[in-house]
């Protein structure tokens, strides 16, 4: 017992909070200097910090570490490759992805005869100081000549081919799925019990009952009422009851705010300056992958008409993402290896390539654009999309066997409808089409392009309220259910995707309830 | 529903399917026509003394016959300006103003002057923020045609010596306005906006105004200048320009801008002379229509002139630079809370529904007729609105899918709103749409009701009448 707290101390006292909390905890004690003198030293102390807002601070700090740490759950000494994938074939799948990932990106690199990183000539970062608006301009003709690295579709390709050679295929359980995996995947009766709020259709979700009276105090409307509670939940600074707010919707003056609680983002002094460190490594240093985002940026969210307004932006923040480190380090209890590179000077020293341990693919900046609407500080800004990235959306790209991984996903998706939408199941598997393959894009994008940003804040909200991925899979499971008319209609791979192709009338919260509904009836 | 005749002389798909889907038959001017989609000038000479033409019971036209009082830059400073002392006469609480002689309420439009007129006043102004720029425009033009921007007084001195006509406010034809520029409007992702919103006005006295919900941002597209090339003398000088297309997606454009020894220039009219698709030599001989052009619509000789070379990003057929004013409000939301936002919109609209109250006085209500205004205001920093611009024919043409389908709806939704239940324009109806009417619009202001709301209330009643907002 003693060891695993030891081994907490250890990683929260690299956690960012954790000056903080100290600081306030040295001065709560020093401000009761009558406790040096008592016998029970101990339990006094004990009892002073647990009536103080030190508590709350020291829950927060405790669960942030605990929650990005899993490698915690493990006995000490457990190879690190095992904690982050038990499974061997899963992980030798990764590596493989991997390998061709980077191969692909050495190839770029060689067949435009560009340098993966290359320092900035003198000239050329004057100019981005003073003209920042022209830089961001610069040599667009190159960029039409970056393809991006993959796409879904192409890791749809490689998961499905993944196989676990204890396990034969054939079994009838998986027959008509593309994901031919063993993995445990929860039914309709365990996720109603983890998802107990969206399916309670008593509880007043904010987005579908903003101007209906609220329950218990009907002079207010839902709306007001979740501002007060939210207004002082902001106060307390409690991610724990945060999380529970937000299962029923956060207003979005107050999402700035409380998701930055909920992922334990609090700048102060020391990221404002590593921010300006990032900020002048961008100007030192052109990396290949820069081309990569912007070329992104350009297709994805520059053609978006919700989110081109944010195209600088994005592009900024995401330089800045890919020469900080501490993404590696979050990413670390987790599948992926960053690619190695050696720089030209000093072969013996691998780094890696690039610096955050990421290779952007398209589509990638669409996880930060969202977060544009709740969030204009940088620093903040940064932040966030990092935690939200390494806890959440790395695990949407790599195969894992992770229950929120990709892998578990769509296996969920796919039970979902086999169970409860037989019909249509059967009909997709009569005219040969895979329904995962129609719905894998908003899986790996998290949907974000393909709803309204109000509805996709919401589901966004839902990820972070319940510290999983799954309502993806449901939500994609129940556009299915909800279209299902038109889609028995259809009869081709063209045609159903025509049918989905715009979910710009999707309301997250009453699609999800009433299809769920409809499931448990 | 009805089938109606109507006329249009705005060849715009999105106004022709609006009335073709009604099964309505197109007939010419002369003819017995019961709606009329008109351009501003057909309206003009069509209510003119001369015309002689006199609408019948069951006649609609889109434009009121003064609206210019709305639309003329100069005319609508006026009006409002009017307005605003009339309160301030009266005692109204409306029209307090602060120490610095602001108005507290109404200040919703930039200091503005009319030149010559005013020029004593714009001195003294001047004085007071000798740091100020502003933006002289002519009053009747439009397209951005003859815009300056000033900063030194002297600019303004130099050009009221040098210009051709006296300096006369009889004899004067061009009046000049002169406002204070903002510059410090509110940037999102770096970019500056204005707002296009889409008025409905069936009837100014008593006022009736609704407000279309699909209002949108216009984001600036433009990045930056390559390059300025200076001519001394356009008529002497014929030397050949070469100029080279800058990267992929340019639309290199050269923008033709006149100083009369003013400042900086700047103009929005730009003069698309060529697709340029590679190097290319300019021929003075070839510009030379275009500028003989531009000099007889300004009416002004220029002292020089400067050729600016202008890249242009190219226009995206996706989103063609304009974003949803849903997506501003939850941006602002988000970003700056819901106190200041929702006091933002709730500014718009006050603003909307004062402007038009300022014009009502000397409009003439005729009931034949209805009106929809694109109005263009800019948000500063302090996200307070200010009203640029009012325009009584707004662009019907659309650059993107979204777009056409939004200008669709405002069209359809037009029609739906000014015309009785049954279908057939009456002079005689109250103009009072049933709700499901409305759809995507929103009913600002309506006098009458008010009115009624207001004698019901003092006898006593309960009354189940559309409230005002």
């Amino acid at each position: 017992m003693n060891r695993d707290v030891t081994r907490l101390m250890e990683h929260m006292r690299k956690e960012d909070g954790y000056a903080s909390v100290m600081q306030s905890l040295e001065r709560l004690v020093a401000s009761h200097p009558e406790l040096c003198d008592a016998d029970d030293y101990r339990e006094q102390l004990l009892a002073l910090v647990r009536s103080s807002r030190c508590q709350r601070r020291l829950q927060n700090l405790v669960q942030q570490t605990v929650l990005s740490r899993p490698d915690l759950l493990y006995p000490p000494g457990y190879p690190l490759e095992a904690i982050q994938e038990p499974l061997d074939y899963m992980r030798r799948a990764q590596r493989a992805w991997e390998r061709r990932l980077y191969k692909s990106l050495n190839a770029m690199s060689a067949e435009l005869g560009m340098p993966l990183a290359r320092l900035r000539p003198p000239a050329q970062q004057q100019k981005m100081v003073e003209r920042p608006e022209e830089a961001s301009q610069d040599e667009p003709v190159e960029l039409e000549r970056f393809r991006p690295v993959y796409a879904p579709k192409d890791f749809l390709e490689v998961l499905t081919r993944v196989e676990n050679p204890n396990y034969a295929a054939s079994s009838s359980d998986f027959l008509y799925g593309m994901v031919r995996l063993p993995l445990p995947v929860p039914d309709l009766a365990e996720l109603q019990q983890q998802f107990e709020e969206l399916g309670s259709s008593r509880l007043q979700h904010l987005s579908m009952s903003a101007d209906l009276p609220a329950a218990g105090k009907p002079h207010l409307s839902v709306g007001q009422y979740r501002e007060m509670l939210g207004a002082r939940l902001l106060e307390l600074d409690d991610a724990p009851a945060a999380r529970e707010f937000a299962k029923l919707g956060v207003p979005q003056s107050q999402r700035g705010e409380l998701w930055c609680q909920m992922l334990g983002v609090r700048p102060d002094a020391r990221h404002t300056a590593k921010l300006e460190e990032l900020n002048r490594a961008v100007l030192q240093h052109q990396l290949l992958a820069d081309r990569l985002v912007a070329r992104d940026v350009q297709l994805t969210a520059g053609n978006d008409d919700q989110y081109f307004v944010f195209s600088e932006l994005l592009r900024a923040t995401l330089l800045r993402f890919l020469r900080h480190t501490a993404p590696l380090e979050a990413l670390t209890p987790l599948p992926g290896r960053p690619a190695r590179a050696t720089a030209a000077g000093a072969p013996d020293t691998p780094l890696a390539y690039p610096p955050c341990g990421v290779v952007p693919f398209h589509g990638f900046s669409m996880y930060l654009a969202p977060l544009c609407f709740v969030l204009s500080e940088p620093t903040r800004l940064l932040m966030a999309f990092e935690r939200l990235y390494s806890r959440y959306f790395v695990l949407l790209h790599t195969l894992s066997s992770r229950p929120d991984g990709i892998v578990s996903l769509s296996l969920l998706l796919e039970r979902l409808l086999r169970e409860h939408e037989l019909t249509l199941w059967l009909h997709c598997r009569r005219c040969r089409v895979q329904p995962l393959r129609l719905v894998f894009r908003w899986l790996v994008r998290a949907f974000s392009g393909y709803l309204r940003v109000s509805q996709l804040l919401s589901l966004w909200e839902l990820v972070l309220a319940y510290d999983s991925l799954r309502p993806l899979a449901l939500l994609a499971a129940a556009v299915l259910a909800y279209r299902r008319a038109s889609l028995l209609a259809a009869t081709s791979q063209q045609t159903m995707e025509a049918v989905l192709a715009d979910l710009s009338s999707i309301r997250v919260l009453p699609l999800l309830r009433a299809v769920l509904g409809r499931w448990t009836a | 529903m009805a089938r109606l005749a109507y006329c249009t002389d705005v060849d715009r798909s999105v106004v022709l399917s609006s009335l073709e889907r009604r099964g309505w038959t197109a007939v010419g001017p002369e003819d017995d026509w019961n709606f009329y989609w008109a351009s501003t000038n057909t309206t003009r000479s069509l209510f003119s003394v001369d015309s002689g033409y006199r609408m019948g019971d069951h006649q609609m036209i889109n434009h009121f016959p003064t609206h210019y009082e709305i639309t003329r830059k100069d005319l609508m400073v006026k009006n409002v300006k009017r307005y605003r002392k009339e309160l301030e006469r009266d005692g109204n609480p409306l029209g307090e103003r602060n120490e610095q002689g602001r108005y507290v309420h109404l200040d919703f439009i930039p200091v503005t002057f009319m030149l010559p007129a005013d020029y004593n006043l714009l001195v003294e102004e001047f004085r007071k923020s000798p740091n100020s720029t502003w933006i002289l425009k002519p009053a009747g033009k439009s397209q951005g045609v003859g815009i300056f921007l000033v900063n030194r007084l002297a600019q303004i001195k130099k050009w009221s010596r040098d210009s051709k006509t006296p300096f006369n406010p009889a004899l004067v034809k061009d009046t000049y306005v002169i406002s204070r520029y903002i510059d410090n409007p509110l940037l999102i992702g770096g970019k500056k906006f204005d707002l296009r919103i889409y008025v409905l006005v069936t009837s100014f006295r008593p006022l009736k105004v609704y407000l279309f919900k699909m209002g949108f941002c216009r984001f600036c597209t433009i990045k930056y200048d390559l390059n300025t090339q200076e001519l001394d003398n356009m008529f002497v000088h014929l030397t050949n320009v070469s100029i080279q297309k800058r990267g992929v997606g340019m639309n290199t454009s050269v923008a033709l801008c006149f100083a009369m020894g003013v400042g900086k220039c700047l103009t929005k009219h730009f003069v698309q002379l060529f697709g340029l698709k590679t190097e290319v030599v300019i021929q003075m001989a070839d510009l030379l229509p275009s500028i003989q052009n531009a000099v007889r619509l300004t009416r002004t000789m220029p002292l020089h002139i400067s050729l600016h070379l202008h890249s242009q990003a190219e226009y995206n057929s996706i989103h063609g630079g304009k974003w949803s004013m849903e997506n501003l409000q939850l941006f602002l939301e988000g970003t700056r809370g819901r106190k200041v936002t929702d006091k933002l919109f709730s500014d718009i609209n006050w603003l909307l529904v004062h402007s038009l109250k300022a014009v009502a006085p000397v409009m003439v209500s005729d009931r034949h007729c209805f009106e929809c205004y694109g109005y263009d205001i800019i948000v500063d920093q302090n996200l307070k609105p200010w009203l640029i611009e009012v325009n009584a024919s707004p662009s019907l043409s659309s650059t993107t899918a979204n777009d056409r389908i939004m200008k669709q709806a405002l069209i359809d939704n037009i029609i739906k709103v000014v015309l009785p239940p049954d279908g057939i324009p009456d002079v005689h109806w109250n103009k009072v749409p049933p709700s499901e009417n409305l759809t995507d619009f929103e009913l600002l202001l309506d006098e009458e009701i008010a009115a009624q709301l207001e004698n019901a209330r003092d006898r006593g009643q309960a009354s189940n009448l559309p409230r005002w907002r």
